[in-house]
């Protein structure tokens, strides 16, 4: 078939200009007189024959739509609507890349922008850890096991009496009768940031496991100078702050922990077991500026547990005061 | 048919997509985030949405009392007087990062995550992101020796050292609880790199997996190459014996290779846990009273407060311990040397007011642990151009590792008893001699101003002071 001419910009709708008159006439002969290729019956190689001479007719009118189309299709009327077809693809594909660049370039300008210093919110950036410690001067620190205790394997093993508990622990014991609880606010922000109360949540609770019970410490006695104390037994599980042994109110009464991006805000609890075995978690409750906000403090990722050093205890151990030997207990 | 229609149809479809569909998207992270920041994915300080992990991160001044910290500050600013010297390393750190200095050689970065209200988070990897390029920083060198920052705990933990020419995932396996956190310190070093920089973090909360972020409030972390040291190989050397920490500036930049001469530097080291505390200030110190407020954590009261009160400007009071560094870059065989170390004293008298005073006993308090490693003390009375405290004292240098110089610390103490408002200023003389019998002399000061100790009227203690406290309880270890 002859190649069809198709212009760029089309003319004004019914104007066609001369030349392109005369073209669509010279390739209507072209492609009437021009035979379709086809290989030589003989199977030799196929010459092409040589295209008309082209013979300039000036002045050639415009053919009836009739009578330009060829035999074999449309083409000429499939020109002006193919021709739009590309142009409104053309277009539309230009307005998704340009729409697409555009917002790239004001969110990119957004993130940096967003992206400037600017403080933390209140209400973020408090992080909280724990540490769980007894002063064995004051303090008993026990644990129940399940079961008989080994205590002539515990000597052998063990340096001291300290460590062997805490090795049962990380057994199938679990400690027993109070703990401490260090709990360290460290603030991110430049907004400091008040503790408003401290509370325990009990997260999971069964009986006291029959077994035996070890311990150590607490020659000195005491717990007058505790300030801070959570009894895991009563009704309220909230901090209550001491003034010796005289209880002033629900923590905080009389001092204020502030926890500042300089300095972190420090402070001991001490825990006292209830009836049953606890696992519990610490719920901080703080004011940041305008801000209320909570932070749970847990024992590395796993809630704290606390079984009473009373009840069905089978046999009951002492360390000596060197820490080194386990007596039993009448 | 024209091609403005289709243009502007496509264009607006295209922007209602990228408002409506792309950016909620970008938010729920699917996949971990690109080595660069894409549309939308972690813009912000840090917020996440409802329901999400949250993360919070700054910059820290180090490790540990053995981390420096070093950084470049812009050109057109002074360091206030008040950020340098002994026990400043705190108010250097703040007025630096308060001007965008930039970190040299090393950054440290805490940050911290927490868990979503109704799920735990478990950590499972870190790493350090390379982000824009950036000209190298010019301006004022300031250094930190000793670079514990003070707004850190001492029990936050330290996850590891990474490097930003050597970028690799650190593998942790770290839990918090459903509202609980779970953070601590990064080091981050480079070499040759002058750029910008953030952590990433893959949590699973829940069964989800996420890539969180962690910045500096909103803006990435910065980090240029290391430069050469500003202080003296000995400075630093009593660190880890409870030393002071020290913050040191220099103008314009660092010129040659580190001195291979001897060097000797001094300072006093801290009460600390052992030590009963005694202070004098020139005025009350409100942050102390708080600090004090509840003396029921042992172990923690009386350090912090002796902290707040030396980088108020506070004096030792009665009693102090010293440490004397000598360090020879350059020994490595005939390690022997006999050391004298004297003091050039000069009593003054305060005006005014007198002064408020402050006294701590710590927990497990003993009067003889700075005492007992003292190789001598002396007892201040009068201006004394020269008292010997320490005469012909052999020493034997020694070399902790191959990259560290040849070191060796001498203690002494000094007392100071006399009426209130009597004060002490005194620089060391220190003479060095080998086993050549070469003598070398120096002259040391506190990080660049004499020691001051204030008089205390005999048969006082500390807990005759106005302000006295006493850690409840003992926790050991």
């Amino acid at each position: 078939m002859g190649r069809v001419v198709r212009p760029l910009v089309g003319p004004a709708h019914g104007e066609i200009p001369s030349a392109l008159l005369r073209a669509r006439a010279k390739m209507k002969r072209f492609s009437l007189n021009f035979p379709a290729h086809s290989p030589r019956s003989d199977g030799g190689e196929r010459v092409p024959e040589t295209p008309e001479t082209e013979t300039a007719e000036p002045g050639d009118p415009a053919s009836p739509p009739d009578e330009d189309a060829p035999a074999a299709g449309t083409p000429r009327d499939a020109a002006p609507p193919a021709r739009g077809r590309t142009r409104t693809i053309v277009a539309a594909a230009l307005g998704i890349v340009v729409s697409t660049a555009l917002a790239a370039a004001v969110t990119t300008y957004l993130d940096v922008w967003s992206s400037s210093r600017s403080p933390v919110p209140a209400g973020q950036g408090l992080h909280a850890e724990s540490e769980v410690w007894w002063d064995l001067t004051r303090d008993t620190k026990a644990v129940r096991i399940p079961g008989t205790a080994d205590v002539a394997e515990l000597e052998q093993e063990a340096m001291d009496a300290g460590t062997a508990l805490d090795g049962l622990v990380e057994a199938d014991g679990t400690y027993a009768g109070m703990m401490r609880v260090r709990v360290t606010l460290m603030n991110f922000t430049k907004v400091p940031v008040s503790v408003t109360g401290v509370r325990a949540r009990v997260t999971e609770e069964e009986p006291a496991p029959e077994g035996d019970l070890l311990s150590c410490g607490g020659a000195e006695g005491s717990t007058g100078i505790t300030r801070l104390r959570i009894d895991l037994g009563a009704s309220d599980t909230a901090a209550q702050e001491y003034d010796g042994e005289k209880a002033v109110g629900q923590y905080p009464s009389q001092e204020m922990q502030l926890a500042k991006q300089d300095e972190p805000a420090v402070f001991d609890i001490r825990v006292e077991a209830g009836e049953t075995t606890a696992s519990y978690v610490l719920d901080v409750v703080y004011q940041q500026g305008t801000e209320k906000g909570r932070v749970v403090v847990d024992d590395g990722g796993k809630p704290f547990v606390l079984a009473p050093d009373e009840g069905d205890i089978d046999s009951a151990y002492r360390c000596d005061d060197s820490m080194t030997h386990w007596e039993k207990q009448p | 048919m024209n091609g403005r229609r289709p243009f502007l149809v496509a264009f607006l479809l295209t922007a209602a997509v990228w408002a409506g569909v792309a950016v909620p998207w970008a938010l729920t992270d699917h996949e971990p985030a690109p080595a660069k920041p894409g549309p939308g994915a972690s813009a912000g300080p840090n917020i996440a949405a409802e329901g999400r992990s949250r993360a919070a991160g700054r910059q820290a001044l180090g490790l540990a009392w053995s981390s420096t910290w070093s950084a470049t500050v812009p050109e057109g600013t002074d360091v206030p007087d008040r950020a340098l010297g002994a026990g400043r390393c705190s108010a250097l750190f703040t007025w630096a990062t308060g001007r965008s200095a930039v970190p040299r050689g090393t950054a440290t970065a805490a940050f911290t995550l927490t868990a979503p209200e109704d799920r735990g988070l478990v950590v499972r990897s870190l790493r350090v992101v390379k982000g824009r390029a950036l000209p190298p920083p010019k301006g004022t060198d300031v250094e930190c020796l000793g670079a514990v920052d003070p707004g850190v705990p001492t029990s936050m933990e330290r996850w590891g050292r990474l490097n930003l020419d050597r970028p690799r995932d650190l593998k942790v396996s770290r839990t918090a609880g459903p509202g609980a956190t779970v953070g601590g310190l990064i080091e981050t070093s480079t070499t040759d790199c002058s750029c910008q920089w953030w952590i990433e973090a893959e949590v699973w909360e829940g069964a989800k997996r996420r890539t969180i972020r962690i910045d500096d409030a909103g803006a990435p972390f910065t980090l240029a190459p290391p430069v050469a040291g500003i202080g003296t190989p000995a400075q630093g050397g009593a660190l880890k014996y409870g030393a002071t920490d020290v913050a040191l500036a220099r103008e314009g930049s660092a010129a040659g290779r580190p001195s291979q001469a001897l060097s000797v530097s001094a300072s006093r080291l801290l009460a600390g846990d052992g030590q009963e505390m005694w202070m004098v200030a020139d005025r009350e110190v409100p942050e102390v009273d708080r600090l004090t407020a509840n003396l029921d954590v042992p172990g923690a009261v009386c350090r912090r407060a002796e902290r707040r009160l030396v980088a108020d400007g506070a004096l030792p009071a009665g009693r102090a311990a010293y440490a004397v560094s000598v360090t020879d870059p350059s020994a490595r065989e005939d390690l022997e040397r006999v050391v004298d170390v004297s003091l050039k004293v000069r009593k003054t008298v305060r005006e005014g007011p007198p002064p408020q005073g402050y006294g701590c006993y710590p927990a497990q308090w003993g009067l003889q642990n700075n005492d007992g490693q003292s190789a001598g003390s002396v007892r201040l009375s009068r201006d004394t151009p020269h008292l010997p405290v320490l005469t012909g004292e052999p020493v034997q240098l020694l070399r902790e590792t191959d990259d560290t110089p040849a070191t060796s610390t001498l203690f002494f103490t000094v007392e100071a008893w006399g009426p209130d408002g009597t004060e002490y200023h005194f620089t060391l003389d220190v003479t060095v001699e080998d086993a050549s019998g070469k003598r070398t002399h120096h002259t040391v000061d506190d990080a660049g101003r004499p020691f001051v100790l204030a008089a205390r009227p005999d048969g006082m203690a500390p807990r005759h002071e106005k302000y006295a406290y006493y850690e409840n309880g003992h926790k050991v270890g």
